[in-house]
């Protein structure tokens, strides 16, 4: 089917988006078209402002609207703990425990070779320089628990050893691969029964 | 364990059939390209979850259909299993449901003891060390769910460590703390896998001797023996130790460093493990016969079926094509071993020419006729 060149824009720009496939890009462009003019600028507007107003913390990397964000801000969080994490919304995962009351630092990543992902492509040296600056005294790395996430908390491990910062791995183990987003009681129970041995 | 039946919906070239099962020996008859294969196929998927042949889920939906659905009940422990598997090509997503507790993505079928032997196996002996690790991986990690997850992550620190290394051949000088976080990995995994490889080798290889044995009578050259390589040399002494074992490892990973970085990939790991058969000490390979090599299969596929059967519970032991490959004795040494299994499913394409091997048994057995996707019960 041809699509007038305007709709086609459209549908290229949805596909862009991640999970979005051809079919459902087209579902949802001409959903957009049925949709209230006032609605579809409301969108708009919500997308462009929050792309303006939203950057990284220039201490931690987590995303805010200030220039040091608010749980960086709080006082009340334990200066000398710090809990490494691969992306902003994995904080999300983690606050919502209410368990941890330390500070925390997103790496943007992890490393993989295969994507061309080295140290300096993340926030790693960044990091070193806030361990040397000498506040912190216990990392708690919560990468992913793959192969990636690993290798990345083992990295970071060695490289601040020689700092004197003590450095933990998360308390999972080591479950099956997939996202820490999707590490709730569940998954971690079972990927620890995975490991098991049956023999 | 045995199959009591199976539907199929909209599978290869089942439109809509229902199967019971007996356990014991079922024979599926039916000329060429009628379907036999794909039935086994919907079989062994629903006691694994997984196909023998399918690259991809798709694959397996009757031809212009959206979807596909298999539904059985498997006894199992003494429990009967209910089993649901279906996959629709506009979800792209694969759903199962064992007794209708909905499976997450990631997570694993129980493990079934199901036996597989296709012509395909005959030729193990011959082939090139990849397929027979590729035997062990299938055959291993059909029993465990960590030696597979152990296997996947290993195979990722290895691509991972790969890239780097053809990186700093190629482009430019990599750091060498940068090869550690994937070489902890290679050893970690890889030493778990390598235990369990030598330990299921052992335990398959002792039975395969008695069966080999059994079937060729004692003497000097007919002793098999299954001889494990591992890519990275340990002494079997040190075997049960797995800390030995990831010293070693990483001891010899290290001392290949310059070489692996001159070549510009990794020449150290499980990644080069074989195993050889010899028999009466000799490599099979090179001198064993034809009918000596496939017999020396036949009792690895035995000793799999005894290993199951003392471990856990008789399996199902499932023969596509083979009859057609074997000669009277060798025919008559597979059917010997039925007696270890709970259910046999064989096919063959002309009735007649298994009546002399299998009606001088005088065992009951089901015949089951399959004609252009139908499913006919005999007897
Ligand atoms: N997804 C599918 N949809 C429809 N038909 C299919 C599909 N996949 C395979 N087939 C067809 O199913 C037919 C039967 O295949 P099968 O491998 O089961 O034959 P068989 O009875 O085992 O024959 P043989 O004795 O030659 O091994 C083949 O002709 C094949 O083209
Ligand atoms: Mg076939
Ligand atoms: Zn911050």
């Amino acid at each position: 089917m041809i699509f007038s060149p305007a709709i086609t824009r459209l549908i290229e720009a949805l596909r862009r988006l991640p999970g979005i496939g051809p079919k459902t890009a087209q579902r949802l462009a001409f959903f957009v078209l049925s949709m209230r003019k006032e609605d579809v600028e409301e969108f708009a507007h919500a997308l462009l402002d929050a792309k303006k107003r939203v950057r990284q913390c220039s201490r931690c990397f987590n995303l805010t609207e200030e220039e040091v964000c608010s749980i960086c801000r709080d006082p009340r969080r334990e200066s000398t703990l710090l809990c490494v994490v691969q992306e902003a919304r994995d904080i999300y995962v983690i606050e919502k425990t209410g368990q941890y009351r330390g500070l925390y630092f997103v790496l943007h990543g992890a490393l993989s070779p295969l994507e061309g992902i080295g140290p300096e492509e993340l926030k790693i040296p960044r990091l070193l320089q806030r361990l040397q600056e000498g506040e912190i005294k216990e990392v708690i790395m919560a990468t992913n628990p793959n192969v990636e996430g690993d290798a990345t908390a083992f990295y970071i491990a060695e490289s601040a050893r020689p700092l004197g910062v003590k450095v933990m791995r998360i308390g999972f183990g080591l479950p099956v691969g997939g996202d820490l987003e999707y590490a709730d009681q569940l998954t971690m129970s079972r990927a620890l029964e995975a490991r098991r041995e049956m023999f | 364990m045995f199959i009591k039946d199976l539907q199929l919906t909209n599978f290869r070239n089942f439109r809509k059939e229902m199967v019971r099962f007996k356990p014991g020996l079922t024979i599926l008859q039916g000329a060429n390209a009628q379907g036999k294969s794909n039935l086994l196929e919907a079989i062994y998927h629903l006691c694994l979850g997984k196909s023998f042949r399918a690259f991809r889920e798709s694959d397996m939906i009757l031809w212009n259909k959206p979807y596909y659905f298999l539904q059985g009940n498997i006894v199992f422990k003494n429990r009967i299993h209910k089993v649901e598997i279906g996959y629709e090509v506009g979800k792209r997503r694969k759903v199962c449901k064992i007794n209708g507790i909905l499976l997450q993505k990631g997570e694993d079928f129980d493990f079934c003891p199901v036996v597989f032997f296709s012509p395909d196996d005959l030729d193990l002996i011959k082939r090139g060390p990849e397929e027979r690790r590729g035997f062990l991986d299938r055959e291993i990690g059909q029993l465990s769910a960590f030696y597979r997850d152990c296997l996947q992550r290993y195979k990722k620190a290895l691509r991972q460590k790969n890239s780097l290394l053809k990186i700093n051949k190629l482009k430019k000088k990599v750091d060498r703390g940068l090869f550690t976080p994937w070489n902890k990995q290679i050893i970690y995994f890889g030493s778990r896998i390598l235990q369990q490889r030598a330990r299921l080798l052992s335990i398959w290889g002792q039975f395969a001797a008695k069966n080999f044995a059994h079937l060729f009578g004692q003497g000097k050259n007919s002793t098999l023996m299954l001889e494990y390589h591992p890519g990275v040399t340990i002494d079997p002494e040190i075997m049960n130790n797995l800390q030995e074992i990831e010293n070693e490892m990483a001891l010899q990973i290290d001392r290949a460093t310059h070489q692996e970085s001159e070549k510009g990939f990794s020449l150290v790991g499980i990644h080069k493990d074989d195993f050889t058969f010899l028999l009466g000490g000799k490599e099979a390979k090179r001198f064993a016969s034809q009918g000596q090599q496939r017999s020396a299969i036949i009792s690895l596929k035995a000793a799999q079926i005894q290993f199951y059967s003392k471990n856990y519970e008789k399996p199902i032991f499932i023969l596509d094509d083979i009859f057609s490959e074997l000669d009277y004795t060798r025919r008559k040494q597979c059917i010997a071993l039925f007696q270890e299994a709970q259910q046999i499913f064989i096919t063959h394409t002309l009735h007649e020419v298994l009546k002399d091997s299998f009606l001088n048994q005088k065992a009951p057995y089901s015949l089951l006729k399959i004609n252009e996707g139908r499913i006919e019960t005999v007897h």
